[in-house]
């Protein structure tokens, strides 16, 4: 055990110590770990920065969607996942939590909208097929930089129809009712297509539907504040006065639905009269087109007619009229027309009894539009004066028959100049115009006194008349000269009959005899041809010919009985010869 | 050369076994100049050199890749157009939910739990050697010898995404990609399986021996 180090400590105290500097190295295996660190700090610094905000949408449900892989998109650009869907408190919605890309964090205002897209087959269009495969995914349209920043939101179940940033314009719709009409209708131009039906809801009060439609850039111009819009969906049958008529629209819109719009050439006073605060002052000038307002809300029509029927809408006078007959087949919204052009429309058929008297009354009430017949003045007491005087000339209305077939019928304005005078009488809610009877009541009451002349006709004189003509005929038969030449007539017939009666008694026995003969002989022919045919074979030429022979004889004993009938029929075809035309 | 009754340790007699061929040679006089062995010319070290702070050092490395090796995706399946990412932990409760408990047991015992009870072990270790401590050093001998044979094992997780990477290459139909995850996980692996190499057991019973000699 002797060893060096025992012996160094004397060496090592006497000497001076050596410096021994110990290299404060830095162990290089820590390097590791700091490599480590820092790949850790730098993981953690990207993920902190790639995390965006947390959003939470509400959806009604949430089909197709799964938390940890469904995507939220825009403009098919990734920017946020679906992190967790759980139910609302009260579980009437779901909630889906996602984490958006940092970029978007400004843009996650009040107006940014979230849908989900899944595979869609609606009429008209087919989206979204790619989510069939890869599943759906949430789109989503961002808001406007600057608005309230928001972390809630409430999800749409369908794409909105209008993106924010396709040009074009919002335009406001109100129809009564929606018809075939959707989220995503198209809107017509001349039948092309350049818009579409971006929202529907209620009116708040419930009297209607208010329609949002967009139309797209280079077609918003056609729109203006004379602008019609009607509803083009669906196939419009109407049986009215007028007949039956068939409004057929292109066959998409005959399918999906959708609204078309016309702008009048020269409207009368401005048709949308929805809220009038909306009109603004400079929309009474006629001619110019100003642009339309944001507030502006047009009429959505029934149909192109009633579109066009529109521009009299604006101002109405309501008349009543009592009719004593049947008005079966006169219906509200019947024309009333004035010489073949309507001038306005039944409103109200109704039926009254008048208990005192015990007898029943039929009040038409009709809508007369002034503006028809160029009248534009809104005053009732000039549109009454006019037609007061009018009516001094001989205006009545009277119901008329419009189509047999459908039995419509309809209210007509006409002028009887000798009808009793009458007035506009007013004092009830509605001035009461004067009717007369119609046209079919007129056929009854002249057909009644026709009639009656008829039952007055003097008969017994005129058949007392008519009997001595016949004397006076009987007598000129009587005279000698008639009855000579009566006589020569017969004689020339009675010479004719013996003729032909000779005919009868020689010629057709022997005709008919010659045919007995041929017929025999036809039969014997027959015979032989088949004996022979049983003795030379079906091949022989011979039994061919002899068929043809026999066909021949046949062909020929028909044509003699052919002639045989036509001689006894016509037995003076010896005589005459065969008629050209018999 | 006739060796003396032996008695006591090889330390405390002088000496020192080579690393690598197991040679017992006198232990060399200065750290920093060791000496080599006679037989191999390995070097010669009483104990490995550094131990306990390169252990720490790849642990500490460990432990902080283990977090991306978890957190971050491992495969990317892109399945119809669809991509879906996953990390080892929805990889087991995709095999649970789908009823594969087997599967999902063995990706779970070899890609969590044991990485995991390595890391915890070797800390321990590490922990309970600088702390002197004299608690059932045959225990964590063993725990050790656990920690070291059980390492390669976890490589398991990376050779099934390599083997799926490989496979599965079906054009838009479905591919599989690696994810970020695999590298950290790799590394991980790695790492503590090297500082299972870097850690000296004998450290454990030097604690003991000292702590005897006091006693004594």
């Amino acid at each position: 055990m002797t060893k060096t180090p025992e012996s160094a400590p004397d060496a090592q105290d006497t000497l001076p110590h050596p410096l021994i500097r110990r290299a404060r190295r830095f162990p290089v295996i820590w390097v590791i770990p700091l490599v480590a660190a820092l790949i850790g700090a730098g993981l953690i610094i990207k993920a902190l920065r790639e995390t965006g905000p947390t959003i939470t949408i509400v959806f009604d449900s949430a089909e197709s969607l799964v938390p940890g892989k469904t995507q939220i998109r825009y403009k098919d650009v990734v920017v946020g996942d679906v992190e967790t869907i759980q139910l609302s408190d009260d579980l009437s919605r779901v909630e889906v939590v996602a984490t958006m890309s940092p970029e978007l964090t400004h843009y996650l205002t009040e107006d940014a909208v979230f849908w989900v897209v899944r595979a869609r087959v609606a009429a008209g269009e087919v989206t979204g097929i790619g989510t069939l495969l890869s599943g759906s995914y949430i789109g989503m349209e961002p808001g406007t930089h600057g608005k309230k920043a928001v972390r809630h939101f409430s999800g749409l179940e369908k794409p909105p129809a209008v993106f924010r940033d396709t040009p074009g314009q919002q335009f406001h719709l109100r129809a009564d009712r929606l018809g075939s009409l959707d989220i995503g209708s198209p809107v017509y131009y001349r039948q092309v297509r350049v818009g579409r039906v971006s929202n529907v809801q209620m009116a708040t009060d419930g009297t209607g539907v208010l329609i949002e439609i967009f139309v797209e850039d280079p077609y918003h111009h056609q729109v203006s504040r004379k602008t019609r819009f009607y509803n083009a969906s669906g196939l419009n049958v109407n049986i009215s006065a007028n007949g039956l008529q068939l409004d057929t629209p292109s066959v998409a819109s005959l399918l999906i639905g959708g609204i078309s719009f016309f702008t009048v050439e020269d409207a009368g006073p401005a048709p949308n009269s929805a809220p009038p605060v909306s009109i603004r002052p400079d929309s009474d000038t006629p001619d110019s087109a100003p642009p339309v307002s944001d507030t502006l809300i047009f009429t959505l029509y029934d149909s192109r007619d009633a579109a066009n029927a529109a521009s009299y809408n604006s101002y109405r006078e309501y008349y009543l009229l009592y009719f004593d007959e049947n008005v079966r087949g006169l219906s509200v919204g019947a024309p009333v027309e004035f010489q073949g052009i309507k001038i306005g429309e039944v409103v109200s058929v109704r039926l009254t009894l008048d208990q005192e008297n015990l007898s029943f009354r039929v009040p038409v009430r009709i809508a007369i539009e002034p503006g028809r017949f160029g009248i534009h003045e809104k005053s009732p007491e000039v549109v009454r004066e006019l037609l007061d005087a009018l009516v001094k000339r001989g205006l009545r209305a009277e119901q008329r028959m419009g189509n047999f077939i459908t039995g419509q019928s309809y209210v007509s304005m006409t002028f009887y100049p000798n009808a009793p005078p009458k007035t506009i009488q007013t004092g009830g809610p509605y001035p009461v115009f004067p009717t007369m009877p119609s046209a079919i009541e007129e056929v009854y009451t002249s057909v009644r006194r026709i009639m009656e002349q008829v039952s007055r006709l003097p008969l017994e004189e005129t058949l007392a008349d008519i009997r001595k003509a016949a004397q006076q005929v009987e007598q000129t038969i009587g005279s000698d000269s008639l009855k000579s030449a009566i006589e020569n007539i017969n004689t020339s017939f009675s010479q004719f009959k013996k003729v032909t009666g000779d005919l009868d008694a020689t010629t057709l026995p022997k005709i008919n005899e010659m045919l007995e003969q041929a017929k025999k002989a036809l039969a014997e022919g027959e015979v032989a041809l088949a004996r022979a045919g049983n003795v030379m074979g079906q091949t022989e030429p011979l039994v061919h010919n002899l068929n043809q022979l026999l066909m021949n004889l046949q062909d020929a004993v028909r044509t003699i009985q052919a002639l045989a009938d036509y001689l006894e029929r016509h037995p003076d075809a010896i005589v005459f010869g065969k008629g050209e035309t018999p | 050369m006739t060796l003396p009754p032996v008695s006591g340790t090889a330390a405390e007699n002088g000496l020192c076994a080579c690393h690598v061929c197991g040679f017992l040679a006198p232990v060399p006089a200065r750290q920093d100049a060791p000496d080599r062995c006679p037989r191999c010319t390995a070097l010669l070290h009483p104990r490995k050199p550094n131990s306990i702070s390169r252990t720490w050092a790849l642990v500490i490395a460990a432990t902080i890749f283990y977090f991306p090796a978890n957190l971050l995706p491992v495969t990317l399946t892109t399945y119809l157009g669809q991509t879906q990412a996953d990390t080892i932990m929805s990889g087991v409760i995709f095999f649970i939910q789908t009823g594969s408990w087997g599967i999902a047991l063995i990706i779970f015992v070899a890609s969590i739990v044991v990485p995991i009870s390595k890391l915890i072990a070797l800390i321990g270790l590490l922990i309970s050697i600088q702390r002197r401590s004299r608690w059932r050093p045959r225990e964590r001998t063993r725990l050790f010898r656990i920690v070291e044979s059980i390492g390669r094992w976890s490589m398991l997780d990376v050779f099934v995404v390599s083997i799926l990477v490989a496979l599965v290459r079906l054009g838009y139909l479905s591919t599989i990609e690696a994810g970020p995850g695999v590298i950290y996980f790799g590394a991980v692996v790695i790492l503590t399986m090297i500082a299972a190499m870097t850690f000296d057991p004998r450290l454990i019973w030097d604690a003991v021996e000292t702590t005897d000699d006091k006693n004594a």
